[in-house]
């Protein structure tokens, strides 16, 4: 569950998700809704893929994404945009 | 998809304790029907929860599992609270809501039978229908039929899948 919330702490994950819900849509396509470089939305990609919230399929040369959330996923994901909540992310402490 | 086939194994499980706690008198009739009404509940839950993981439902057909949720809330609340002949009469019509809703999404759904999720499904209608037969009619003789309707429409969805399987 502290994957979900990690991937759901972060507003351009969120968005991801928004657009999602609309049906499943290429890397190329999500990126170009975001000002960011193509290899930090790949780490976006990973955190959701890793919780479990997305799933990613390869057609030909491009990887469709495509939701995989819970409907208590959808309510967190409804709840987070609805209050804009800003969850931290939890900062392992540094061992020396 | 092994966590809700867990939950769902341990809350049946838990229902069935009910009958066996009631048989050996520790608890009353009332408090069993009110327990595996709440169970029932629960299940519905769990499986509306994660019905929108499945591959069969990820392209936007996602109403289904909040119907599930909504469902199941109400069987809990309604088990708990309500008057016992009032939660059973309540819960019959919610149930038969349910049954409908599903039947409304299966063809689309193009279920294999192999799949956790359709298992699951397929268990929860079986667990529903039986439980609507009894809110309704108490323990009628042509219950036994259902029991093999069930097994009938497992077997029939297996071997769909295999059809399914040997063609791809």
């Amino acid at each position: 569950m502290s994957l979900v919330f990690k991937a759901l702490a972060d507003p351009t994950r969120r968005r991801v998700l928004e657009l999602l819900r609309q049906g499943p849509m290429s890397a190329g396509e999500l990126s170009d809704h975001f000002d960011v470089s193509k290899p930090t939305m790949s780490a976006h990609f990973a955190v959701l893929r890793e919780a479990g919230l997305i799933v990613s399929e390869k057609q030909g040369k491009s990887v469709v994404y495509e939701l995989q959330m819970s409907v208590l996923e959808d309510a967190l994901l409804s709840f987070a945009k609805a209050f804009g909540w800003k969850l931290q992310e939890t900062k392992r402490p540094a061992y020396r | 998809m092994k966590k809700p086939v867990i939950a769902f194994a341990v809350l049946l499980a838990f229902a069935a304790f009910a009958d066996i706690v009631r048989r050996l008198g520790w608890i009353d009739a009332v408090m069993e029907k009110r327990t595996i009404g709440v169970f029932l509940g629960s299940i519905a839950i769990v499986t509306g929860n994660y019905l929108p993981k499945l591959r069969s439902f990820r392209s936007g057909n996602r109403l289904l599992g909040w119907i599930f949720i909504a469902g199941g809330s109400m069987y809990v609340a309604l088990f708990t609270f309500a008057p016992l002949a009032l939660a059973r009469q309540a819960a019959a019509l919610i149930g038969i809501a349910l049954i409908v809703s599903i039947a409304i999404q299966w063809q689309p759904l193009r279920f294999n039978a192999r799949q956790p999720g359709t298992a699951l499904l397929l268990t929860f209608v079986y667990l529903l229908s039986t439980a609507i037969v009894v809110y309704l009619f108490g323990h009628p003789h042509w219950a036994e039929w259902l029991h093999s309707a069930f097994f009938a429409s497992y077997f029939w969805l297996l071997a769909m899948g295999e059809k399914q399987c040997l063609r791809g």
